[in-house]
């Protein structure tokens, strides 16, 4: 582990610098809450460190053009304090939130927590309903932005390059008036790992759901978004047999696993719960 | 790879040797000798071995001892003296919130840095703020006494 | 306010805790935290299976390893295999079983040390340890203990039986009781292993002293294991040193050896100076756990409430190797009907050896487990009759000079059923659900748990206490502070007898070569034992001194008084005179102002091991909890809206303190009872790490309101009991209790997690 190089650009000249002469093998890190316990666990070291912990550009939150973006190092704490966050997008905030413990919540970055794939990653459902885009800039300094729904692959395997950086996410500023939720089950009430977590967007009026972006985490090999459940509410009344219908729907969208947190059995009935509340809970 | 890194420790400034995947907390009780901050887990999960690193309560088990170079760190020896405690130290002791005495490390630079950013918390507020913070003694009621009394004291 | 009149100036008032200060400050020094010049560093290599023959063992290429000092496995160590009796480590009296330092031939848990390695730099050390070949054999294995009890099944150890031994009690006909019955309650109860979780890991650091005592400067709650130690080396018991700075918190699980031997063995190969830090992950899956029990419970009610039969049958997995069990076992055999009186009682306990990391002491020694079932059993009969829990306790509960099913008469203070009483009270009306999905339920638990250790095995303590020229107070003695209070409670105590303040109190403690030797701190003895000890030599000072006052000042004995640092004399104030003056006095008199005192707890002979007849423990403390819950029917989460708790403390000697304890043991046992438990597949722990084995945090915990009951009729200093232990035993059915009454469905197993709970409302 004494051979592992390790970068820290401090502006984004030197970040830009940097690319190309990054070895094969570095892997990029921020606030290291999730790389740390890894390597602890025997994950092989990788060849260099790049830390973007210290470049501003990769820390703001801004809006620009109708689309709201965020940095890959803005932390859990910054995205949980952030008023345009809260004004505009307070379901992320709720996630934030409810990420780990304050003291990883002030380390633990929005990248991260996507970089790795985690099936249980709170901010990866909000992101789904988002419809947000990841930015990436590879090694040879070419950009591109994938959809996050088309982000994820397989367990802990995503669409980035290995000698690709997430450098941010952006999204379409949530329209005032939209109904959303961001809900987790954990196994206890502080510094919870969720067993299930959900994030809820609904554009609804009256009795209708015009529209609707539901999105799941630990219950699939990958966070994903409901799409039976969407489908079978898009459009329609809310009413009990809507109810129904999305609980039936969403048993077909996910694929949980018995695992040390919960069983498969647990997962499915309280995905199911935490949507039946939400949906009665937006209508009501 | 040995990176050399800067950091105040507790008003003084410090040059240690790190290694590039060594975490700040290996660096601050093996290379700084600040025994004073406690290893609980070395995998976040527990807050024993909180700092305040540039006005943040961070687990200092899962910094990159590298990436804390040129940052302000406060463990409890920089909070106060017997002689000149700091609110937090002085309420700790009188609210009986130390049992063993190990999480306290942690512990109270947490409530230092809650305080910092919310003054006037309510009692669920404390426990929201402390939660990244295990104490195994106290059952954590005589702690969020502790915190509620600074805060009202600091008023 | 004096100790003379019992007004006392110290003593039952909230004090700060004399060590605090330097906690606060970052000053205390706990083991892991000396550095020796020139130390080692020391790692073991641990099993990765459960049960495996050790078929070779290839320590070439680690020796050969640049920085690495030595490699050691059995055959390196004098006495790999040690059978001790009575013994806090070893094999218990009359049992067969044995502390292994090191695995030998066969390994039988996960995580079992297979090698050590002593090397310049704890990264060395992990090369080493890679670099050790170890061939193993993988043996089938048993890791149920029902299984482990069936004819043929795989042997743990190198005994024809799994078994390593049962109890009985039997109090009238238990079949005539039931038949006497009009309702039967029967029910199965299963709790898991759990651990300690104390924050500070296992660690410490040895060296050899200049006199070439070997000295083991660790985190334990038993300096006396110096003695095992030295058997280990095979070395005179006078040549090893044990010291115990500031413990890390211990619960039971620094009872038994854990880094000492290894240290020892280090520094008795080679001289040099070392250290050993176990990982968090090491600490999980090689310390002993609390058992998990299977509990069969039958009950049999008359329409009016009264218990006229119990009959229990218990299963306990003692896992690896033997430890404490057989003791443990006895414990929940003397506890298996709780404070309640029954007509007839028929119990009968086993403990079993399995592939599981081994079972050994955590607070509540064998009465939390119990509890659990004998309280979920009460809420299951009271609800059978449909009668309110508390009135059917109440039709139930001893009172003092009742007898247990023992035949052991309750000749001290039961207030169990002022305890149930009060916390009811404190509970308040049900709170209103004002939410569909929310159903909020009361739950209530009363326990009796021992404190001070079993009479056969003959306790003592020794306290030495001085007064110094300048008026300041010296306690020597060998506890072991971990964290309770132990030390604290002492200088409160000598500070009260002799008119100081707590500050002019130092106490050295837990250093086997210059303390004397006050036992173990464990089984909530610390304050009843050295604090009667403490106790007695500070009243001989006073005596003393109050005898020399009376010749000089020419008074009678009887109208002086020790307090704020001055003698005081009641019928003449202007003849007061400061100690410090006295202290000269006597100093210049000859007169001893030390005192070297041992208390004996009450010993009495074992119990009659065919009918569970006899006494096994001093005196109990008594004491309830109770609980509001509210459970979301979504998930199953259970948040707890109030927690109450009263306790008859004796006499608390801190008031602080005391309080600390039944707060601080009440969320202990929350834990169990909400979600705790260690997770195996076949022998491999799960959730060897902070992130999957789960404790409480600040937001699982509700405020506390704690109230006390001061009898003053404990057997400890001034009539307190101990709280350490008890305080912590009915959490998990005052919990569950709550939950059961929030969903109206039974929960019979721990822990009764938001899964475990969804479970039981969809299987209503």
């Amino acid at each position: 582990m004494s051979e592992v190089k390790y970068f820290r650009p401090r502006s984004y000249s030197e970040f830009t610098d940097l690319l190309g002469q990054l070895p094969t093998g570095f892997k990029t890190v921020a606030g290291t809450t999730d790389f740390i316990p890894a390597a602890r666990r025997g994950a092989p070291y990788p060849t260099a460190l790049l830390d973007i912990s210290k470049l501003n550009e990769f820390q703001e939150i801004k809006e620009e053009g109708g689309r709201i973006l965020i940095g890959a190092a803005v932390t859990m704490a910054d995205l949980l304090e952030s008023d345009l966050i809260i004004e505009k997008c307070s379901v992320l905030a709720s996630a934030a939130k409810s990420l780990g413990s304050p003291l990883t919540r002030n380390r633990a970055t929005i990248g991260g927590n996507i970089a790795n794939a985690s099936p249980s990653a709170d901010t990866a459902p909000v992101l789904l309903t988002l419809d947000a885009d990841v930015h990436l800039i590879s090694n040879d300094g070419l950009t591109r932005q994938v959809p996050l729904t088309s982000f994820f692959k397989g367990y802990k395997i995503t669409e980035r390059g290995n000698d690709e950086i997430i450098t941010g996410f952006s999204f379409t500023t949530p329209q005032s008036g939209i109904w959303s939720r961001f809900a987790k089950v954990g196994q206890r009430s502080g510094a919870a790992i969720s067993v299930a977590n959900m994030s809820v967007i609904i554009d609804r009026e009256d009795n209708i759901c015009h529209d609707i972006a539901v999105a799941f985490g630990a219950v699939a090999p990958v966070p994903l978004r409901a799409v039976s459940v969407e489908k079978a509410a898009k459009g329609k009344p809310f009413d009990n047999q809507f109810i129904t219908d999305c609980c039936e729907a969403v048993q077909a969208d996910i694929s949980p696993i018995s695992d040390i947190r919960g069983s498969a059995d647990y997962r499915r009935h309280v995905a199911a719960n935490i949507l039946a509340r939400a949906l009665t809970d937006a209508f009501a | 790879m040995s990176i050399q890194i800067e950091i105040t420790l507790n008003g003084k400034l410090k040059k240690l040797e790190v290694g590039p995947t060594q975490s700040l907390l290996s660096a601050l009780r093996d290379g700084a000798k600040a025994k004073e901050v406690k290893d609980g887990c070395s995998d976040g999960d527990c807050g024993v071995c909180t700092v305040i690193m540039d006005g943040k309560a961070v687990n200092s088990c899962l910094v990159l001892a590298p990436s804390a170079d040129g940052t302000e760190i406060t463990t409890l020896k920089g909070l106060g003296t017997k002689e000149n405690p700091s609110a937090m130290q002085e309420a700790f002791v009188n609210c009986g919130a130390i049992q063993c005495g190990y999480c306290t490390a942690g512990m109270v630079l947490s409530a230092t840095a809650f305080l910092e950013k919310n003054p006037s918390p309510s009692r669920d507020e404390i426990r929201e703020g402390m939660s990244g913070n295990l104490c195994r003694c106290t059952g954590y009621q005589k702690i969020v006494d502790a915190i509620d009394s600074a805060a009202k004291k600091q008023q | 306010m004096s100790y003379k009149d019992k007004n006392f100036r110290i003593i039952g008032k909230p004090m700060p805790r004399h060590d605090a200060w330097e906690k606060v400050l970052g000053k205390t020094n706990y083991a892991g935290d000396n550095e020796i010049p020139g130390m080692l560093y020391v790692k073991a290599l641990r099993s990765a299976h459960a049960a495996a023959k050790l078929v070779s063992i290839d320590t070439s290429a680690a020796e050969a390893l640049a920085g690495v000092e030595i490699v050691l496995t059995a055959k390196d160590v004098p006495n790999n295999e040690t059978v001790t009796k009575f013994g806090q480590t070893h094999t218990v009296g009359g049992f067969e079983g044995l502390y292994r330092v090191l695995a030998d031939k066969k390994v039988r848990f996960y995580g079992e040390a297979v090698a050590i390695v002593a090397a310049e730099t704890p990264e060395i050390c992990d090369e080493a340890l890679k670099l050790i070949k170890v061939e193993y054999e993988e043996l089938e294995g048993v890791f149920d203990p029902a299984e482990a009890l069936k004819p043929g099944a795989y042997l743990v150890g190198e005994d024809d039986t799994n078994l390593v031994c049962q109890y009985k009690v039997r109090k009238g006909n238990v079949e005539e009781g039931f038949a006497k019955a009009d309702l039967i309650i029967e029910n199965t109860y299963t709790v898991p292993q759990v651990d300690h979780i104390y924050m500070e890991p296992e660690c410490g650091t040895a060296w050899l002293g200049e006199d070439g005592v070997i000295t083991i400067r660790a985190s334990t709650q038993v300096i006396e294991h110096f003695r095992g130690i030295a058997e280990v080396l095979g070395i005179a018991q006078n040549r090893v040193r044990v010291i115990a700075p500031m413990v890390g918190g211990g619960f039971g699980g620094k009872e038994d050896i854990t880094v000492e031997t290894y240290l020892a063995l280090v520094v008795f190969k080679t001289g040099k100076p070392c250290a050993m830090t176990w990982t968090r992950e090491e600490s999980l899956i090689s310390h002993g756990k609390r058992h998990a029990y299977t509990m069969e419970y039958k009950t049999g009610v008359t329409k009016d409430g009264k218990i006229v039969a119990q009959q229990v049958d218990i299963l306990s997995d003692a896992g690896a190797y033997v430890y404490l069990s057989p003791w443990i076992l006895l414990y929940s055999t003397v506890k298996a009907v709780g404070p309640y009186d029954s007509e007839t009682v028929k119990v009968d306990t086993r403990t079993v050896l399995t592939n599981n990391t081994f079972a050994s002491a955590n607070r509540g020694f064998g009465g939390a487990q119990v509890c659990f079932a004998y309280e979920r059993q009460m809420n299951e009969a009271a609800k059978a009759l449909g009668m309110d829990p508390l009135e059917f306790r109440r039709k139930n509960y001893l009172h003092k000079g009742d007898a247990l099913a023992t035949g052991r008469v309750l000749e001290n203070a039961v207030e169990t059923e002022a305890t149930g009483i009060k916390v009811m009270e404190m509970l308040g009306e049900k709170t209103i659900s004002d939410k569909p999905n929310i159903l909020i339920g009361q739950g209530m638990a009363s326990s009796m748990m021992s404190y001070g250790r079993m009479t056969f095995l003959h306790d003592t303590s020794r306290s030495y206490v001085s007064i110094e020229l300048d008026g300041s107070v010296v306690i020597r003695c060998g506890v072991q502070d971990i964290g309770c209070g132990q030390t604290s409670s002492l200088a409160s105590i000598a500070a009260e007898v002799l008119g100081v303040d707590m500050d002019d109190v130092t106490v050295y403690f837990g250093d086997t070569s210059l303390t004397p030797l006050a036992g173990t701190t464990t089984a909530t003895r610390m304050l009843y034992m050295s604090g009667n000890a403490t106790l007695k030599a500070s009243k001989a000072i006073r005596e003393n001194l109050l005898t020399t006052a009376a010749k000089y000042l020419e008074v009678s004995i009887e109208e002086l008084d020790l307090i704020d640092h001055q003698v005081i004399v009641e019928s003449a104030p202007e003849k007061n005179m400061p100690l410090q003056q006295l202290v000269k006095i006597c100093a210049s008199d000859g007169v001893e102002l030390f005192n070297l005192a041992q208390f004996n707890a009450p010993a009495r002979e074992f119990m009659d091991f065919t009918s569970g007849q006899g006494q096994v423990f001093a005196d109990f403390t008594f004491g309830s909890h109770a609980v509001e819950v509210a459970v979301n029917t979504d998930t199953g989460e259970a948040k707890l809206l109030k927690y109450v708790s009263c306790y008859d403390a004796g006499q608390a000697v801190n008031k602080l303190s005391a309080e600390g304890q039944i707060e601080g043991g009440a969320i202990y046992g929350l834990g169990y009872g909400m979600m705790e438990g260690i997770k195996y597949d076949k022998g491999k722990t799960l959730n060897p790490n902070l992130a999957t084995y789960l404790i409480p945090t600040t937001m699982d915990v509700p405020e506390m309101q704690t109230d006390m009951i001061e009898s003053g009729g404990g057997l400890g200093p001034f009539g307190a009991k101990g709280l350490g232990e008890p305080s912590s035993v009915p959490s998990a059915p005052a919990f569950v209790n709550a939950v059961c009454d929030a969903i109206g469905a039974p929960i019979n197993d721990l822990p009764a997690s938001p899964e475990a709970i969804l479970k039981a409302l969809n299987n209503k």
